[in-house]
C-alpha cells in the first residue's frame, strides 16, 4: 500500500557466468538494469564494450518468424478459443528445455513448406483453369493448335468481335481474294474463334482486312493436336493438383497438434529476447561485466543468497536526491484494482505517495453515486465474480474485474438508499402478477429520491466534493510533514483550511473573523519564497484569487447529481415504455414477457451508456480536483528483468 | 397572442416535445453519419475492426434517445400516452412546456453532431493505434456529458411545471 522502496545495485562478475546469472535474475525478478550506467571513470574505462546485438536481431525475427507460424496454424487448423483462455501452466525445465528450439523449427519448417506447396498449387490450378477456359472456342473445331505455314500458304488462328460476323469477314476477304479460306471454330458472347488459311503472296492484303474486322491473333504454344485432347490433358493435371492440395491440407491440419509447442516456443524466446536486451544495457571487459541497476528493497535478501554463491563483487546503496527512481506501488487484492484508473494518468514520483488506496474509497462512491442502482449494482458484482477468476494474467483486465466488484458492491448500496431497482421496475413488474412490492418498509431503503428532490442532491453533491477536495488537501499536509517541511503545510494548506472553516462560522452564525483570519494568513504567507516585499506581498493577495479555481472544483461536483439523475430518468422512461407494451395485453403472461423482453434489451442498453460516461466522471474528479491537490506525476514504471509469457503461466520450482 | 390561442396551449408543449426528439434526432442522425463515414473508410482496409468501429460510431446516437425520453416526459405530463389528454390546458403551460423542452432541442443538435465529428477522429485512432482506440471512446464521453446536461434541466423543468 506504498511505493516500495529501491535501492541502487552495482555488481562486477564473471562474463563466463553472465548468461546463468542473468537466468537466475529474470527467476527473481527484482532487478531493473539500467542502460545509462553511470559508473565512475576508472571502473568505465575498465569495462567499456558493448554486447553485440546479432543475437537479439536473431532473436526477434525468430520470434516474428513463430507468430507468423501461429497465424498459419490459425488458417489451416483453425480452434476456437474462448474470450478468456486459460493460460497452461508451464515448468520452467520445459519452457527452457534444449531440445525445444530444434523441435519447433522443425514444426515452422513444415508448415512455411506446406504453405508454399499450397500457394504454388492453387497458382497451378489458376494457370490450368484459364488454359481451359481459353481452348474452350476452340473444342469439336478440327482445327489442330499447331496447325502450321507451308511453303505457300500461311494459317492464322484468331479470334474477332462478337460485333463482327465471320459471313462479313468473309465476304470482305473474297473481294481481296479468291485463294482464302476461313473455317469457324466456336463463339461465345464476346467473340468468334476462327482459323485463316490464305497464301503466302496474299498476306499483306488479308492482313489487312484481318485488322480492320479486329482479328486478334491467339496461339498455343507447347500444344499440339486437338483442342478436345489438350482440355482432356488439363483437366487431369487439374484433378490430380486438387488430390495434392487435399493431402497438403490434411498435412497441414494435423500440424495443429503443434499449436502448443509453437507458443511455448514463443514464449521461450520472449525470454531470450529480454536477456538479450539486459545483456545490450551491461557494459563489460574481456572477463568481467558491469551491471548497474535497482533492486526492490525487500527483495535484497533474495539476491545475496543468489550472489553468494556467485564469483561477483556488488553493493546496494540507497538512492540520492538526483536519482530518477523507479516506482512500483505495492497494493493488496482491495487497492490494486486501481491500478486501472491510475495508471490511465501517470503513476506517482518515487517520492509522491501511493494514490491508489487514497482514490480507491472516493472512486467507487462516486462510481456508486452516480449508477446508483441495486440492479445494476448486482449486475456489474455477478460480471465480475464470473469474469474474476477467468483472468488469470495480472494487468489491466484483472484489475477491471476487481473494479467491478468494488464499483458494483458501491452501486448496490448507493441504489438501495436512493431506491432503485433498474430504474422503477419494481412498480410495474409485481403489477404483472396481481401484486403491489413495497420496499420502503427495509431499513434504508429508498431514503431519498432523486427526482422527487434534486436539489437536496445538488447540495449533497458539492458537500461531498468538499470533503473529497479536503481529503486532498490534507494528504498535502502529510506530504508535506513527512518531507520535514511542517511550517509549509501549515501554511499553505492550514491557512486555507482556516479560511473555509472561517465561511463555514460565517455562513452559519455570521461573525466573519475567522474567515478573514484565513485570508490574512495567505497574503501573510502564500509570497514567501519571492524574494523582494512587494514580490511578497503581490503573491500574497494573487493567492487569494485562487479561490475561484476552489468554487470551479466544488462546483464540478454537480456532476453527480447530473450524472444520477439523467441515468434515473431514463431508466424510468425506458421502464413506462416496456409497461405501456406489457399491459396492452388482456393476458398476463404475455403482458409478462412482452415486457421483460423490452425491459432488458433497454436496461441493458442504458447501463452500457452510462458505464463509460460514469467511469470516466468518476476518474475525472480524480484526476483534476483531487490529484490537483497533492499528486506529482511523471513517475517511471519499474521494469525488472523478468520472465514475460503471452501463451502459458511460469510455474517457478525452487531448485 | 390571438395568434397562439387560436392553437392552445396543448399544441404549444406537442410543439415543444416534437422539437426536443426532432431535433436531436437529426443531430443524432448527423453525427451517426459522421461517425459512419470515417467508419467505413477504416473497416473496408481492415474488416477485423468493424465491432470496435461500430462502438465509436453508436455513441453519437444517444442524443437521439435523450430528446426521445423529454418528448416521452412531455406525453406523459399532458396526457397524450392514453390517459386524459390535457386538451383544455392553459396557454402558459403549453409555453412552459414549450421552453422546458429547448435545452434539449438545442443540445441535443448541436452535441451530436460535435460529437460525431469527435467519434470520427477516434475512428482516426482505430485505424493508426488500434491500442489506443478506447481514449477515442472518452473523447467522445466527454462531449455527451453536456448533451446528459440538457437533458437533465430538461427533465427538472418538466418535471416541475404544474399544469393550469
Amino acid at each position: 500500500m506504498a511505493i516500495m522502496k529501491m535501492k541502487k545495485l552495482r555488481m562486477l562478475a564473471m562474463r563466463s557466468d553472465r548468461e546463468q546469472l542473468l537466468r537466475e535474475l529474470q527467476r527473481l525478478g527484482c532487478v531493473e538494469i539500467r542502460e545509462d550506467a553511470a559508473a565512475e571513470e576508472d571502473l568505465r574505462s575498465l569495462a567499456s564494450e558493448r554486447e553485440d546485438p546479432a543475437r537479439l536481431m536473431e532473436a526477434r525475427a525468430e520470434q516474428t518468424r513463430t507468430a507468423a507460424g501461429l497465424k498459419l496454424l490459425d488458417k489451416y487448423a483453425y480452434v476456437k478459443s474462448g474470450l478468456f483462455p486459460a493460460l497452461p501452466e508451464v515448468k520452467l525445465s520445459r519452457l527452457f528445455d534444449p531440445a525445444l528450439p530444434e523441435e519447433a523449427r522443425e514444426t515452422l519448417d513444415r508448415l512455411e513448406k506446406g504453405d508454399a506447396t499450397l500457394a504454388a498449387l492453387l497458382a497451378e490450378q489458376g494457370r490450368l483453369r484459364s488454359a481451359i477456359l481459353s481452348l474452350e472456342l476452340w473444342r469439336g473445331s478440327g482445327i489442330p493448335l499447331d496447325a502450321g505455314d507451308t511453303e505457300h500458304t500461311r494459317v492464322r488462328l484468331g479470334t474477332i468481335p462478337a460485333s463482327k460476323s465471320p459471313e462479313a469477314l468473309e465476304a470482305a476477304l473474297r473481294e481481296v481474294t479468291e485463294a482464302v479460306q476461313l473455317i469457324p471454330a466456336g463463339s461465345d458472347k464476346a467473340q468468334h474463334g476462327l482459323a485463316a488459311v490464305f497464301l503466302r503472296r496474299d498476306e499483306e492484303a488479308v492482313g489487312q482486312v484481318l485488322r480492320s474486322f479486329g482479328f486478334e491473333r491467339v496461339s498455343f504454344e507447347g500444344m499440339s493436336g486437338q483442342a478436345e485432347e489438350n482440355v482432356a490433358a488439363l483437366q487431369k493435371r487439374l484433378e490430380e493438383t486438387e488430390r495434392e492440395q487435399e493431402r497438403e491440407t490434411a498435412a497441414l491440419k494435423e500440424l495443429g497438434a503443434k499449436r502448443e509447442q509453437l507458443k511455448l516456443y514463443y514464449d521461450r524466446l520472449t525470454q531470450e529476447i529480454e536477456a538479450e536486451e539486459a545483456k545490450g544495457k551491461l557494459l563489460m571487459s574481456e572477463q568481467v561485466f558491469l551491471l548497474e541497476g535497482w533492486v526492490l528493497a525487500e527483495a535484497e535478501p533474495k539476491l545475496e543468497k543468489l550472489l553468494q554463491s556467485r564469483c561477483c563483487a556488488w553493493e546496494t546503496a540507497e538512492p540520492g536526491p538526483e536519482d530518477d527512481v523507479p516506482v512500483k506501488l505495492k497494493n493488496n487484492r482491495l487497492t490494486s484494482p486501481l491500478n486501472m484508473v491510475t495508471e490511465m494518468y501517470s503513476l506517482p514520483q518515487y517520492r509522491n505517495v501511493d494514490p491508489n488506496p487514497l482514490i480507491a474509497f472516493w472512486f467507487c462512491a462516486f462510481f456508486g453515486i452516480m449508477y446508483a442502482d441495486t440492479g445494476y449494482g448486482l449486475v456489474l458484482l455477478l460480471l465480475g465474480l464470473i469474469l474474476g477468476p477467468k483472468i488469470k494474467k495480472p494487468g489491466m483486465m484483472k484489475h477491471m474485474t476487481g473494479l467491478l466488484v468494488e464499483c458494483g458492491i458501491a452501486t448496490f448500496i448507493f441504489g438501495w438508499l436512493f431506491g432503485s431497482f433498474f430504474g422503477d421496475a419494481l412498480r410495474y413488474i409485481p403489477n404483472f402478477f396481481g401484486a403491489t412490492l413495497d420496499l420502503t418498509k427495509l431499513p434504508l431503503w429508498g431514503i431519498k429520491d432523486p427526482s422527487a428532490d434534486p436539489m437536496w442532491f445538488m447540495y449533497a453533491s458539492l458537500a461531498v466534493g468538499g470533503l473529497h477536495l479536503l481529503a486532498g488537501m490534507l494528504i498535502k499536509a502529510y506530504i508535506l510533514i513527512r518531507d520535514g517541511h511542517p511550517f509549509a503545510a501549515l501554511f499553505d494548506v492550514g491557512s486555507w483550511l482556516l479560511l473555509f472553516a472561517g465561511i463555514g462560522v460565517g455562513a452559519v452564525t455570521g461573525t466573519w473573523w475567522v474567515a478573514l483570519a484565513g485570508a490574512l494568513a495567505l497574503v501573510l504567507t502564500q509570497g514567501r519564497d519571492r524574494p523582494t516585499i512587494i514580490g511578497k506581498a503581490v503573491g500574497g493577495f494573487k493567492s487569494l484569487y485562487d479561490i475561484t479555481s476552489w468554487l470551479g472544483d466544488i462546483l464540478s461536483y454537480t456532476r453527480l447529481m447530473a450524472l444520477m439523475l439523467a441515468g434515473s430518468v431514463i431508466a424510468q422512461v425506458f421502464n413506462m415504455l416496456a409497461n405501456m407494451a406489457g399491459s396492452a395485453f388482456s393476458s398476463k403472461l404475455v403482458g409478462l414477457i412482452l415486457f421483460l423482453i423490452i425491459f432488458v434489451v433497454t436496461q441493458l442498453f442504458n447501463m452500457a451508456i452510462n458505464i463509460i460516461g460514469t467511469f470516466v466522471h468518476a476518474a475525472r474528479l480524480q484526476y483534476l480536483e483531487f490529484f490537483g491537490k497533492f499528486y506529482e506525476d511523471g513517475g517511471k514504471p519499474f521494469k525488472p528483468l523478468q520472465f514475460k509469457t503471452k501463451y502459458s503461466q511460469i510455474i517457478k520450482e525452487e531448485n | 397572442m390571438g395568434f397562439f390561442e387560436s392553437f392552445g396551449g396543448l399544441a404549444l408543449a406537442l410543439l415543444g416535445g416534437s422539437l426536443a426528439v426532432g431535433l436531436s434526432c437529426i443531430g443524432s442522425a448527423k453525427g451517426t453519419g459522421i461517425a459512419g463515414e470515417a467508419a467505413s473508410g477504416v473497416v473496408s482496409e481492415d474488416p477485423s475492426k468493424f465491432g470496435k468501429a461500430m462502438i465509436l460510431q453508436v455513441l453519437p446516437g444517444t442524443q437521439g434517445l435523450y430528446g426521445l425520453v423529454v418528448w416521452f416526459l412531455v406525453a406523459s405530463k399532458i396526457g397524450i400516452l392514453g390517459g386524459s389528454l390535457a386538451s383544455g390546458m392553459g396557454l402558459a403551460s403549453g409555453w412552459q412546456i414549450f421552453i422546458a423542452c429547448l435545452p434539449m432541442a438545442f443540445g441535443g443538435l448541436l452535441s451530436a453532431i460535435i460529437q460525431g465529428r469527435v467519434a470520427a477522429a477516434g475512428i482516426g485512432i482505430l485505424a493508426k493505434k488500434p491500442d489506443d482506440w478506447a481514449k477515442g471512446i472518452l473523447f467522445c464521453v466527454m462531449v455527451e456529458f453536456y448533451a446528459i446536461l440538457s437533458l437533465l434541466v430538461s427533465f427538472l423543468m418538466i418535471n416541475g411545471i404544474v399544469l393550469a
